[in-house]
C-alpha cells in the first residue's frame, strides 16, 4: 500500500517503493523539484519557496531554499537507500506576474528557477525536464512506481513531464 | 472602453450580494462599541456571551501557544482586557466571514479552502507590511487583507460563465484578469467586495481598501494601507497560495515598493515570513483565530 503525500511549501518528502505518489499544489513562484533513483524506486520532492537562505537563523525549513533544499533532499533519499549519482530530476514553477508591457519588480519566479538549476548542477544532478516561467499556476505530481512526473496548469489538462524511471532518458539536456 | 456587461446584469449582481448573509448582530455591536471610547472590557464581554460559539472562539484565543500567557483565562472579560478591543473585533469579523471565504468558488477554479488560505495569507502579509513600515494600525491590516477579495465569493457565477472570455480578453489586450473582468462583465470582483463591506456597514477605510486593491493609486484618499493589501496580495498570488485560474494575470502598481522603501531582499524576506506563518496556520488546523494576534 502506497503513500499519497502533499507537498507544502518548503517541504521534503521522500519514499520509497511501488504506489506512492507525491504532489505539490499550486506551485506559483516556486519551484516542485522531482528527483528519482529508478534502480531502487526512491522519490523525493521538494517545494522551494526563495532562491536562497537569508541567515544563519535555525530550525529554518531546509526545503523553503534553494541553494539548502537540494542538499537536503539528497541526503534524505540516499537515507532511504538511493544512491546520489543515480538521481535524475524534473522541475515546474517559477512562474511570474504577467507582463503587461512594464518592466517586472517581482522577478522571485526567475531567479527560483535560475537558483534551482544551478544547485541541481553543483550537485552533479541531470535535469531531464522542465516546464517553468509563465503566469499560470501548477499542480506537480510524481509516482514512485516509474518517477513519471505530470504537471497540469490550474484550469487546464495534466500532461506528461518526464519519465524519470526511462533509463534512455536522456541526461541534462533541459538545462 | 468596450463594455458588454448589462445592466440586467448588475442588476443579478445586486440581487446576489443582497442575498448574502448578513454579518451576525453580534459582530456589527462589537464593531461599533469598540469605536466607542467610553466601551470597556466588560460591556464587550456580555454582547460577545450572547453568541456562544463566539464566545468559544475568543476563549480558545486567549488560551492558545500564540499568547504564551502563564494561567488559563477563564472568563471573556479577562480575554477582552487581554487580547484589547481590536483583536477581538477582527477576531469576530474573522470568524463570520471563515464560511464564505471557505466555500469553493468554481469560477475561478479554486477549489473549496482555497479562497481562505489566499485570504489568510493576504492577512498576515498585509499585517507583516504594517509592522515592517511601522503603520499603527497593525489590526486593521489584517482583517483588510482577509476581506479583500470577498467580491469573488459574489461574481463566482458570471464569472463561471464567461471565464474563458475574461481569459482572452486580459491576453488580447494585455490587461490584468480584473479589468478583462470589468469589460467583459461590467463590473469585477473588488467593485464587487466593496459592494458587500457596504453592505455589511464595515468601516468606510476598509470599504475603499477592499474596492481598490488592485489600484491602490486610484483610491480617493490616498490611504496607505490600500497599498499595504495591494502588495500583500501580490505577494500570495506570485508565491500561488489560494491562486486559481486567473494565476498570476495581475500587475504590482508601479511605485508600490518604492512607497515603503522596499527593496528585493525585503520581498523575499516578507515572502519567507508569510510562508512561516502559513505554516503555523495549518499546524493549528487553518483556525481563523490562530493567526490573529
Amino acid at each position: 500500500m502506497g503513500v499519497h503525500l502533499t507537498v507544502g511549501m518548503g517541504e521534503i518528502q521522500v519514499v520509497r517503493g511501488v504506489g506512492n505518489e507525491l504532489t505539490a499544489l499550486g506551485l506559483g513562484s516556486c519551484i516542485g523539484v522531482c528527483l528519482y533513483d529508478p534502480l531502487t524506486r526512491v522519490a523525493g520532492m521538494v517545494h522551494v519557496v526563495l532562491p536562497k537562505s537569508q541567515s544563519e537563523r535555525t530550525g529554518e525549513l531546509p526545503g523553503k531554499f534553494a541553494d539548502t533544499a537540494i542538499p537536503a533532499i539528497v541526503q534524505q533519499m540516499v537515507g532511504l537507500g538511493a544512491s546520489a549519482s543515480r538521481l535524475k530530476a524534473a522541475i515546474a514553477g517559477g512562474a511570474q506576474l504577467f507582463q503587461f508591457g512594464v518592466s517586472n519588480s517581482l522577478d522571485v519566479g526567475s531567479r527560483n528557477a535560475e537558483a534551482v538549476i544551478n544547485a541541481l548542477r553543483a550537485a552533479g544532478i541531470p535535469l531531464v525536464a522542465k516546464d517553468v516561467g509563465g503566469s499560470t499556476g501548477r499542480t506537480l505530481r510524481m509516482f514512485s512506481d516509474n518517477g513519471l512526473v505530470v504537471v497540469r496548469a490550474i484550469g487546464g489538462a495534466e500532461r506528461e513531464l518526464a519519465a524519470l524511471g526511462n533509463i534512455l532518458t536522456s541526461s541534462g539536456v533541459a538545462a | 472602453m468596450n463594455t458588454t456587461g448589462t445592466p440586467e446584469k448588475l442588476q443579478l449582481l445586486v440581487q446576489t450580494i443582497r442575498d448574502l448573509p448578513a454579518l451576525p448582530e453580534v459582530v456589527v455591536r462589537v464593531m461599533r462599541m469598540t469605536e466607542d471610547p467610553r466601551t470597556d472590557a466588560q460591556s464587550i464581554a456580555r454582547v460577545i456571551a450572547t453568541d456562544q460559539a463566539m464566545t468559544a472562539r475568543v476563549l480558545k484565543l486567549a488560551n492558545s501557544a500564540f499568547y504564551g500567557l502563564p494561567r488559563r483565562v477563564g472568563t471573556l472579560s479577562e480575554a477582552v482586557v487581554i487580547l484589547g478591543f481590536r483583536t477581538i473585533k477582527n477576531l469576530a469579523i474573522a470568524a463570520s466571514t471563515f464560511e464564505l471565504l471557505n466555500r469553493e468558488i468554481a469560477g475561478y477554479w479554486l477549489q473549496r479552502g482555497e479562497l481562505w488560505r489566499h485570504s489568510l495569507a493576504c492577512a498576515i502579509g498585509a499585517q507583516l507590511i504594517a509592522q515592517r513600515v511601522r503603520l499603527p494600525v497593525v489590526e486593521e491590516a489584517f482583517v483588510s487583507g482577509l476581506l479583500h477579495d470577498i467580491g469573488k465569493v459574489a461574481i463566482n457565477l458570471f464569472v463561471r460563465e464567461q471565464f474563458d472570455q475574461i481569459m482572452e480578453r486580459a491576453l488580447q489586450d494585455q490587461i490584468p484578469f480584473v479589468e478583462a473582468e470589468q469589460v467583459v462583465l461590467g463590473f469585477n470582483h473588488a467593485m464587487a467586495g466593496g459592494l458587500i463591506a457596504e453592505k455589511w456597514n464595515l468601516p468606510p477605510s476598509l470599504v475603499s481598501v477592499i474596492k481598490y486593491h488592485h489600484q491602490p493609486s486610484t483610491a480617493p484618499d490616498g490611504d496607505l494601507m490600500v497599498y499595504v493589501v495591494h502588495l500583500a496580495d501580490i505577494l500570495s498570488i506570485t508565491m500561488g497560495i489560494g491562486i486559481g485560474g486567473d494565476g498570476l494575470y495581475y500587475t504590482l502598481e508601479e511605485g508600490t515598493l518604492a512607497k515603503f522603501g522596499l527593496e528585493q531582499s525585503d520581498i523575499d524576506e516578507l515572502c519567507g515570513h508569510i510562508v512561516d506563518r502559513m505554516a503555523q496556520a495549518a499546524n493549528l488546523q487553518e483556525q481563523p483565530e490562530v493567526a490573529l494576534r
